[in-house]
C-alpha cells in the first residue's frame, strides 16, 4: 500500500515539475523546440493511453482511435471558428461528443453477441470511414477544403504559445494516464481484464459486464476526444485526410503492444519510446527507415516480448539501465555528433535490442542472469508485510 | 462460509415429512437454436436442500438448460423461477447475485489471473461484494476448503486438471451461492479424485448449499443425489428416486439402445 501512494506521489511529482519545464526556456535557453517535441509526447500518451483502457484491458480490439480523436479535433474547430466558442470549453465538449459516439457504438455492438471479436474492431474502422466521409460531404463539418484554427486566447500565467501547448498537453496526458491507473488499480479494471480473459465467465461470476465495456468505451473516447480537441490548435490547419487518418489507430496499436498493453504505464513508455524514434529519425530525413524499423520492432516486439516492454524492463532493469547508460557515454566519448535526442534514440534502440533477447538465450551469457519473464495481465499481488520485510533483510545482508 | 450454512435454519428449509419448498422452478422450458429443440418444454422444480442429479445422454440438453437456468441464454419459451420471483430473462451477472451459480465442465480460469485472484474476482462480484485487498483475503478460505492454498500464486496454466476443476468450485462457492449447479465436475479425474470430490461436494452440501449434479457417472450420482431428473433430446424423461429411476425402462433405452430394454 506504501508503495502505491509512493508511486502515485512521484506521479504527481512529475506532473508538478514538467508543469513548471518552460520556466526553463527562460533560464536555461531551453529551445522552445524540446515543449513542442514534448507535448506531441504527450498528445501520444494520451491517445495510446485511451486505446488501451479499451483494448488492452477489455480486450475488445479497436481500430477507431481516429474517429474518436477526429470528432474531438472538429467539434472543437467548428464551435470555436463558427459560434466562437471558448477554446477551454470546446474541449470538454469536444471530449463527450467523442464520448457519445463511443457509446453510441458500444449500444450497437455490445447488445449484439455477435458483434464480438473481430466484428467489432471492423465496426471500429467502418465508423471511422463514414465519420470522414461525413466531414467530406457537408460543408458545415469541413466540405473538402479543411479548417484553419486560429490560436485563441488565454490566462497569461499559461506562458507563450510552446508554454501554453505544452501544458495542455501535460493536463490531457496526466489525466490519461490517471484514469487508466485508478482502473488497473479498481473493481473495475479487476472487471475489465476478466472479460478480456472470458466475458461469459466473468458475467456469470456477477460482473455487469455491459456496464462495464459501456464506461469503459465511454472513457476511452472522452480522453481521445479532449485530446483531439486540444490537438486542433497544434495542427493549425485540420483537414479530413490527416484526421481520419489510419496512421492514428496504427501508432496507438503500436505504441500500446510495444510498451504493454495490461499495464498502465505500457502505453506511456510504447508512446514516447516510439514517438521519439520516429520523429527524430524522420528529422534526420530517416523517414522511410523509421517506418520499416518501426515495423520490424513491433514483430520483434510480437514475436520475442510479448509482455510488452514495460514488464520486461522490470524484469531487467539493472541491465536495461547499464546498456541504456554505455549506448550514451559512448555517444557522448567518442563524440558521434547529434543532438540530445538523437543520442537518445540510438540508446533506445541499443536497449531494446537487448530486451528483446529471449530470457532462454539471454542466460547463456555467462554474466547475466537475468530474471524469469514477468507475468502479464494484472499489477503484481501486494505481498504480505511479513515476505516484504524478509526479503529487505535478505537484501541488505 | 457462515453466510451459506445460515439457509438452513430459515423458514421454508425442506421438513422430513412435510412439501419441499422449491427453490428453482421452471415452467414449459424452450429454446430453439435456429430451427433445432435444444429444450422442448422442461418442467421441473428443486427443492432446498437437495442434491439432484441431472442426467441424460450426450446432446439431451443438460448444458442448455443449466445456460437457460443461470440466464446465459434468454429461452425461446417458458419461465425461470428462483425463490419465487421470476428471473426468465434476467441478466447471468443479476442471477448469480440472487444467489445461482455453475461451474464449467470445461474450467474456464481466468488466465491472466493468479488463482487467488481468480477466486478474489468472485468475493468482489458477489452481492455484497468485497473491495480489492479484503476479496484477497477471503479469497484464502475458499482455497484452504479446495486444498488449493498451496497453489493460490500459480497462473491457471501451471496447475494440473484436477486443481483446475476445484479452482472452478472454489470460485462458484465465493459467489456465496443458494444453489450451485456442478456441471460435470468429476470427468476426466482419477478414483481417488472422485474420492475426494464427492467427500466435497458432500460438505458443500452439508454447509446448506442446493446442489444440481450434472454428471456422465451413474455410479457417483446415484450415491449422490436424493433425486434424478432424466433428460433427453431436451425433454424430461424420467424423474424420481436413483433406484427407481435407473430401472425405469424408457431410461434405459434412451442411455443403452433399445436392445437392452
Amino acid at each position: 500500500m506504501s508503495r502505491r501512494i509512493l508511486g502515485l506521489g512521484a506521479f504527481l511529482a512529475l506532473g508538478v515539475a514538467l508543469w513548471f519545464l518552460p520556466l526553463a526556456r527562460e533560464a536555461a535557453d531551453f529551445p522552445i523546440f524540446y515543449l513542442i517535441f514534448l507535448y506531441q509526447m504527450f498528445f501520444w500518451i494520451a491517445q495510446a493511453t485511451s486505446w488501451n483502457i479499451l483494448t488492452g484491458y477489455s480486450g475488445y480490439f479497436s481500430f477507431g482511435q481516429a474517429a474518436f480523436f477526429g470528432v474531438g479535433v472538429y467539434t472543437s474547430a467548428i464551435l470555436v471558428a463558427r459560434y466562437d466558442m471558448n477554446f477551454f470549453l470546446s474541449v470538454p465538449v469536444g471530449g463527450v461528443m467523442s464520448m457519445l459516439l463511443a457509446l453510441v457504438m458500444g449500444f450497437v455492438a455490445f447488445r449484439l453477441r455477435a458483434l464480438r471479436g473481430e466484428v467489432f474492431a471492423l465496426l471500429t474502422l467502418a465508423v471511422t470511414f463514414v465519420l470522414a466521409a461525413l466531414a467530406r460531404l457537408s460543408s458545415f463539418i469541413d466540405g473538402g477544403q479543411g479548417r484553419a484554427i486560429a490560436i485563441p486566447e488565454y490566462p497569461e500565467f499559461l506562458g507563450e504559445y510552446a508554454d501554453f501547448i505544452f501544458r495542455l498537453g501535460l493536463a490531457i496526458a496526466v489525466i490519461a494516464v490517471a484514469t487508466a491507473y485508478g482502473i488497473q488499480n479498481s473493481k473495475f479494471g479487476r472487471g475489465l481484464f476478466a472479460i478480456h480473459d472470458d466475458e461469459d465467465v466473468a458475467e456469470a461470476l456477477g460482473a455487469p459486464t455491459f456496464r462495464y465495456k459501456m464506461i469503459v468505451l465511454g472513457l476511452s473516447g472522452l480522453l481521445a476526444g479532449a485530446a483531439g480537441a486540444i490537438h486542433s490548435l497544434q495542427i493549425s490547419y485540420v483537414t479530413i485526410e490527416e484526421t481520419f487518418s489510419f496512421s492514428i489507430p496504427l501508432f496507438v496499436i503500436l505504441m500500446s503492444t510495444l510498451g504493454g498493453r495490461q499495464h498502465w504505464l505500457g502505453p506511456v513508455i510504447g508512446a514516447a519510446v516510439v514517438f521519439t524514434v520516429q520523429d527524430r529519425l524522420a528529422g534526420l530525413g530517416y523517414g522511410d527507415l523509421s517506418q520499416i524499423l518501426l515495423g520490424a520492432v513491433l514483430i520483434l516486439s510480437i514475436l520475442f516480448m510479448p509482455e510488452g516492454l514495460y514488464l520486461r524492463i522490470r524484469s531487467r532493469l539493472r541491465l536495461t539501465l547499464l546498456i541504456f547508460g554505455l549506448a550514451l557515454l559512448v555517444q557522448l566519448l567518442f563524440d558521434l555528433g547529434g543532438t540530445v535526442l538523437t543520442k537518445l534514440v540510438w540508446a533506445m534502440l541499443a536497449v531494446f535490442i537487448v530486451l528483446v533477447v529471449p530470457t532462454r538465450l539471454l542466460s547463456r551469457v555467462p554474466w547475466v542472469r537475468p530474471a524469469p519473464p514477468a507475468r502479464g495481465g494484472l499489477a503484481p499481488i501486494p505481498e504480505p508485510a511479513a515476505v516484504v520485510k524478509e526479503k529487505e533483510k535478505e537484501m541488505r545482508t | 462460509m457462515s453466510s451459506v450454512s445460515d439457509i438452513r435454519g430459515t423458514p421454508g428449509a425442506a421438513h422430513p415429512d412435510g412439501p419441499v419448498t422449491a427453490i428453482l422452478e421452471t415452467q414449459d422450458i424452450r429454446m430453439e437454436f435456429s430451427g433445432v429443440h435444444a429444450l422442448d418444454g422442461v418442467t421441473l422444480s428443486i427443492g432446498r436442500g437437495e442434491i439432484v442429479g441431472l442426467v441424460g445422454p450426450n446432446g439431451s440438453g443438460k448444458s442448455t438448460l443449466i445456460n437457460v437456468l443461470t440466464g446465459m441464454f434468454v429461452p425461446s419459451g417458458g419461465r425461470v423461477r428462483f425463490e419465487g420471483s421470476d428471473i426468465t430473462g434476467e441478466p447471468p451477472h443479476a442471477v448469480s447475485g440472487l444467489g445461482l451459480a455453475r461451474t464449467y465442465q470445461i474450467p474456464r480460469p481466468f488466465e491472466s489471473m493468479t488463482v487467488q485472484e481468480n477466486v478474489a474476482f468472485a468475493c468482489m462480484f458477489r452481492s455484497k461484494g468485497l473491495g480489492l485487498s479484503d476479496a484477497m483475503d477471503a479469497a484464502r478460505t475458499y482455497l484452504e476448503f479446495t486444498g488449493l492454498s498451496r497453489v493460490a500464486h500459480s497462473v491457471p496454466s501451471q496447475i494440473n486438471l484436477h486443481q483446475r476443476k476445484f479452482l472452478e468450485l472454489a470460485r462458484a462457492l465465493a459467489t456465496e451461492p443458494k444453489l450451485l449447479m456442478l456441471d460435470e465436475v468429476l470427468s476426466g479425474l482419477n478414483a481417488g479424485e472422485i474420492d475426494e470430490s464427492v467427500e466435497m461436494i458432500r460438505k458443500i452440501h452439508g454447509s446448506g448449499v442446493t446442489l444440481v449434479v450434472v454428471e456422465h457417472l451413474m455410479r457417483v450420482v446415484t450415491e449422490l443425489a436424493s433425486r434424478m431428473i432424466v433428460l433427453n433430446s431436451g425433454r424430461l424423461l424420467a424423474e424420481g428416486p436413483p433406484g427407481e429411476v435407473m430401472r425405469d425402462p424408457e431410461v434405459v433405452k434412451a442411455y443403452l439402445g433399445k436392445e437392452h430394454a
